[in-house]
């Protein structure tokens, strides 16, 4: 029982949310990845892998989270799930997983059975795919009793990470497919480093009113940023998962490390340590959330 | 219809724990789970220190956030009683309420895969019984009954004590009251 005479880490959730949290973003990025892709023309694997990806990345996220369920994991119970989708956030997200993984295997997987990709169907399943990574977001951000979560910053922090842990699975999938993924054109990384750029804004911002606001909150804050979650923070995120990216879609430009850097090793590198970061993300974002203290 | 609360006495509660055995007794919970659990704090500095004790469990909200994010509907309020139930045979385990509630009086039970809380005794009070929590209680520190009849005992307790709910800012009217 929660010793609520002080602010008191949250126990519900732990990794598997976490590790869900994460693929669920992984998977809605990686489809709008290969969407935006595809409407800027871009040649190569890019705008085709994501679409493949999306659907099974998300549903091992939704498996884990089953998995997660105490009533068993495939008892006929779960299909409440999809009852209150206008009171519960995560009834509605059940009901957003389910259109974007139907949506996403007819887009991604329809054109192997000889299914004709329609246009009109990629930016409706583009539109589900970012209703996953709010969704991802607002799980969390409808929790007023823990004021860390309770902020508009986390559904907008998590789909910039969804946006660039897609980006980063996307271009990981390509190189297997075609090893001069992101070799020659910048498209890709100029558009990534202003992700990166405008999550590093956000996590400062989110950081920022968590330290100014309920005791709770500034407990979840000051466990991530000097406490206990410290060291996941400062190297995992700010240094693995934002820092070094950046420099990496910075320096590439330049021409003494342009060939060095655009190499398929770094070009790979590069995007599994923005994997890492979207995956420290979630797990600070989940396992700092606090219950605030229940008496004066 | 009514809407059942209780007041909680804490100048009456000798920090027995007897509210927590007869809840655990009664419902045949393990021991690291009842409906009812005591925080115990400090107050004041020294020398004018104090000990006290706050004894915690559902609130029975009438703006229950719990119900709120439950995906299922296992989690209602009952407005014949105006109380919080949970009906396990609809709960899937997410935990999502354990997380919404800000009094951390909701329990995960890895046996049986389903959340469980305080119910106010509904079974027994349909009997004409009080909770077993008020009945065992020694010092007479609770006062249950029924919040929408203002002769009731809990009403013209909780008036002439200056009884508050716990975190009212949070919106969740709370229809568990606490005197000191």
């Amino acid at each position: 029982m929660p010793e609520l005479i002080q602010n008191t880490l949250q126990t519900a959730w732990g990794w598997l949310v976490i590790i869900y949290l994460f693929l669920a973003g992984v998977g809605a990025g990686a489809y709008l990845t290969s969407w935006w892709a595809s409407n800027r023309d871009l040649g190569g694997a890019l705008p085709v892998v994501g679409r493949y990806l999306a659907a099974p990345v998300v549903a091992l996220g939704s498996l884990l989270l089953v998995f997660d369920l105490g009533a068993g994991s495939f008892h006929a119970r779960i299909f409440y799930l999809y009852t209150h989708p206008f009171t519960s956030m995560m009834s509605l997200g059940t009901w957003i997983l389910t259109i974007f993984l139907v949506l996403s295997v007819i887009d991604g997987y329809g054109p192997l059975v000889g299914v004709r990709r329609a246009r009109w169907l990629g930016d409706v399943t583009a539109l589900f795919a970012g209703l996953v990574a709010v969704y991802t977001g607002l799980l969390l951000g409808v929790v007023k009793a823990i004021p860390f979560w309770n902020s508009a910053l986390v559904p907008v922090l998590f789909v910039l990470s969804a946006a660039s842990t897609g980006i980063a699975a996307t271009v990981l999938g390509a190189l297997v497919v075609q090893r001069s993924t992101c070799g020659e054109d910048d498209t890709v990384t100029r558009f990534h480093q202003g992700i990166i750029v405008s999550e590093a804004v956000a996590l400062a911002l989110f950081l920022f009113f968590a330290a100014s606001g309920p005791s709770a909150a500034h407990f979840s804050y000051s466990r991530v940023v000097v406490g206990g979650l410290a060291a996941a923070f400062w190297v995992g995120l700010v240094a693995l998962g934002l820092v070094v990216p950046f420099a990496y879609c910075a320096l590439r430009r330049a021409p003494a490390l342009a060939h060095m850097l655009r190499s398929p090793g770094w070009v790979a590198g590069e995007a599994v340590l923005v994997l890492v970061g979207g995956f420290f993300l979630r797990y600070l974002v989940v396992s700092a959330g606090a219950l605030g203290r229940i008496m004066g | 219809m009514a809407h059942y609360g209780m007041l909680i006495d804490l100048t009456m509660c000798a920090q027995c724990s007897a509210c927590t055995v007869a809840c655990q007794t009664l419902y045949d919970r393990p021991p690291d789970q009842s409906g009812v659990y005591l925080l115990t704090y400090e107050t004041g500095t020294f020398p004018a220190v104090k000990r006290t004790t706050l004894p915690v469990q559902c609130m029975q909200c009438q703006n229950p956030p719990c119900v709120s994010v439950c995906p299922t509907g296992a989690s209602y309020r009952d407005s014949a009683t105006g109380t919080v139930q949970i009906d396990a045979s609809r709960c899937i385990g997410c935990r999502y309420c354990i997380a919404a509630c800000p009094y951390g009086a909701r329990q995960y039970s890895s046996t049986t895969g389903v959340v469980t809380k305080c119910t106010f005794c509904i079974g027994r009070v349909a009997d004409g019984l009080e909770p077993a929590c008020v009945e065992t209680c020694i010092g007479h520190a609770r006062v249950f009954g029924d919040l929408d009849d203002p002769g009731s005992d809990v009403n013209r307790a909780a008036a002439e004590r200056h009884a508050v709910a716990l975190r009212s800012d949070l919106g969740t009217r709370p229809s568990v009251y606490y005197a000191s």
